[in-house]
């Protein structure tokens, strides 16, 4: 079985300055991982890997320091990684970003399964993994919490607010993963040593790509930000209890009894 | 000449810090407050590959080269800097039988010094020679295709967990040699771990050598090669108590930092004083000076480097800028820094230990003089 894994590098800092004329985030020189859903789908790629056997490519869309999350994924295990990078890319949207990784992956050749995590920590919209789908024309099975494929058919738990509901579907076909599906491994120090110095990660370039100029980057995104900011923390009035710290307790635990916060 | 870490050298030092956040910072305080690290530690750093990162490939290390070893060991000292000797003593003993020892010994004792199920230790240290090698009592003689060895090492770190001690004895008259021995066997007895003043859990012991018989197939290198055999590992020892004063001088700028925006005079934060910005800038033009020195002695080692002068040069530079730094950091602290509470109070009682192991701060100069005059 071939599995692609969709993976997105994003900042792991709790601070990321916005450039407030594209609202796009500066991540250039910002400690960064992988996206943390991201690991998952990694893994449960991994995992079926062991088990039906087969291969794994990750790849990403993102600027040359993506490359390191690539070498960590080879790390973890993946056969093959794959950076799309291009300074056209830059700026793209959701519909963008799952436009290119749909030409990329057509490029590849057959596959079976394309895993993604449920949505990345920055960007916050959930909307690659089914838009890619999309592109692709595929079967999408969203927030999956388990998955098995039996004789080419895809049994997968979909995630829902009150419960789960069990899809089946024929491969191929697109999965978005929630982070309940499994751990993810850590690489060791010598996995890590062995992707930096041995492992092999392939850069596309829009030229390596046949993809419709007018859709590449922030000019051919279907979506604009008007405005970015960062929202300032509210002001809440707060209470200071004052006296003996006995009092003061007494008092507070007092006052939440009375509005049956505490009982 | 490039100073930016490599992709790689970036990766390490990032999955080192993911380790000592996870693994060793929430129970650094519980660490020395029970003078006790876990033993299960060294286990999670073996199955991380962090314990024989530098030693070859195929007795269980990681080939990563020594700058890669002290970024991982910065980022692991960090948290609290004496659970990371697990790091330290793998790599001395591993290295010192890489170097010296034969394949058989090599098979037999890496491996395990690796994953962790092994902790190995150096006893050459006495109670009455300090670093002089040629004043050992310590002695080993033949007994048929036996070595019996009879004496008393001090400051015997890890000496009480089992695994290989590297002991120096002296053979036919001053030859010092070294021996591999197991740390379970007959004869070898321990102390109870000194009580010390920081770096507490890393239980250093004195051990009495009672008739300790090893076949010849422990000795490691040649008779009389015992003080190369020393110099080599401790070179290497004096990298990674370099890199552990940085950590522990980068914890205290840090500590220093985090206080002086938190605690406020007259309704100000006290960082926003010139004396206190003063002292916060003098801590980190040590911090990043000792850094730099040893990333390039650990990157002069990588490049074939004996660093036999380069390695003193560091250790007497580092150790007396972290203990600077985290003066600084306690004045900053005021007399909260000196409540058990408040990290700085670990740091302070620990970093002074640096410039007194391996070789204190007066050997050093010794080295770097005698080098200088030949």
């Amino acid at each position: 079985m071939k599995i692609i894994v969709c993976i997105k590098q994003v900042p792991s800092g709790a601070k990321v300055p916005i450039d407030t004329r594209t609202g796009a985030l500066l991540r250039e020189g910002c400690p960064s991982d992988i996206n943390e859903d991201d690991k998952h789908a990694l893994e449960e790629a991994l995992l079926l890997r062991a088990k039906d056997g087969g291969s794994v490519t990750a790849i990403t869309m993102g600027p040359p320091q993506a490359e390191e999350s690539l070498r960590e994924a080879l790390a973890m295990g993946v056969d093959e990684a794959v950076l799309l990078s291009d300074r056209a890319f830059a700026g793209a949207d959701t519909s963008g970003t799952s436009c290119i990784l749909a030409v990329a992956i057509r490029k590849l050749g057959d596959f079976d399964l394309i895993l993604c995590g449920k949505q990345t920590s920055d960007g916050d919209t959930a909307q690659v993994g089914p838009q890619l789908a999309e592109e692709l024309q595929l079967p999408q099975i969203t927030f999956v919490r388990k998955i098995q494929v039996v004789n080419g058919i895809v049994q997968a738990e979909r995630s829902l607010e009150d419960g789960y509901e069990v899809v089946e579907a024929e491969l191929p076909v697109l999965a978005t993963v929630v982070r309940e599906i499994n751990t993810p491994r850590k690489p060791t120090i010598g996995a890590l040593i062995d992707a930096c110095r041995k492992g092999k990660v392939i850069v596309w370039t829009a030229a390596d790509l046949e993809i419709d100029r007018n859709r590449l980057g922030l000019e051919g995104s279907l979506t604009k930000m008007t405005r970015a900011f960062v929202p300032q923390p509210k002001k809440r009035a707060g209470k200071i209890y004052k006296g003996l710290p006995h009092d003061a307790v007494r008092n507070l635990l007092d006052e939440l009894e009375g509005k049956h916060l505490i009982g | 000449m490039d100073f930016r870490l490599t992709m790689e050298e970036k990766l390490i030092q990032k999955m080192a810090h993911e380790f000592a956040s996870t693994q060793i910072e929430p129970i650094a305080a519980q660490i020395d407050r029970e003078k006790k690290i876990p033993r299960e530690i060294a286990n999670k750093m073996g199955d991380a590959g962090l314990l024989g990162m530098p030693l070859p490939r195929q007795y269980g290390g990681s080939d990563s080269g020594f700058l890669n070893w002290i970024l991982a060991l910065e980022q692991m000292h960090y948290p609290v800097s004496s659970a990371s000797s697990f790091m330290n003593m793998c790599v001395m003993v591993g290295r010192g039988i890489v170097q010296f020892g034969t394949e058989a010994q090599k098979k037999q004792f890496i491996p395990p010094l690796c994953t962790g199920e092994l902790i190995g230790s150096w006893a050459f240290t006495e109670p009455s020679t300090g670093s002089d090698p040629k004043s050992l009592v310590t002695r080993a003689e033949r007994d048929g295709g036996h070595w019996v060895i009879n004496g008393v090492k001090r400051f015997n770190t890890k000496g009480n967990l089992d695994g290989p001690a590297v002991v120096f004895a002296n053979v036919d008259g001053l030859k010092t040699t070294a021996f591999i021995v197991d740390k379970n066997q007959e004869g070898y007895i321990n102390s109870k771990p000194y009580e010390l003043m920081g770096n507490l859990g890393t239980e250093t012991v004195d051990t009495r050598f009672v008739n300790v018989r090893v076949g010849q197939d422990r000795l490691l290198g040649e008779i009389g090669q015992g003080f190369s055999i020393l110099l080599a590992a401790a070179a290497v020892g004096r990298l990674g108590l370099s890199i552990k004063s940085v950590a522990m001088a980068q914890a205290a700028q840090d500590e220093g930092v985090k206080y002086a925006k938190q605690r406020t005079r007259r309704g100000v934060p006290i960082g926003s004083m010139q004396a206190i910005q003063w002292l916060l800038a003098e801590i980190a033009v040590r911090v990043e000076g000792a850094r730099w020195m040893t990333y390039r002695t650990a990157a002069l080692k990588d490049q074939g480097s004996d660093i036999l002068k380069e390695s003193s040069m560091i250790k007497l530079f580092a150790t007396r800028l972290a203990k600077e730094a985290v003066d600084m950091s306690m004045q900053i602290h005021g007399s909260y820094g000196f409540i058990r509470d408040f990290k700085i109070e670990r740091i302070y009682r620990t970093v002074k230990e640096n410039e007194l192991i391996e070789g204190s701060s007066e050997v050093q100069r010794s080295i770097i003089g005698g080098h200088l005059m030949n």
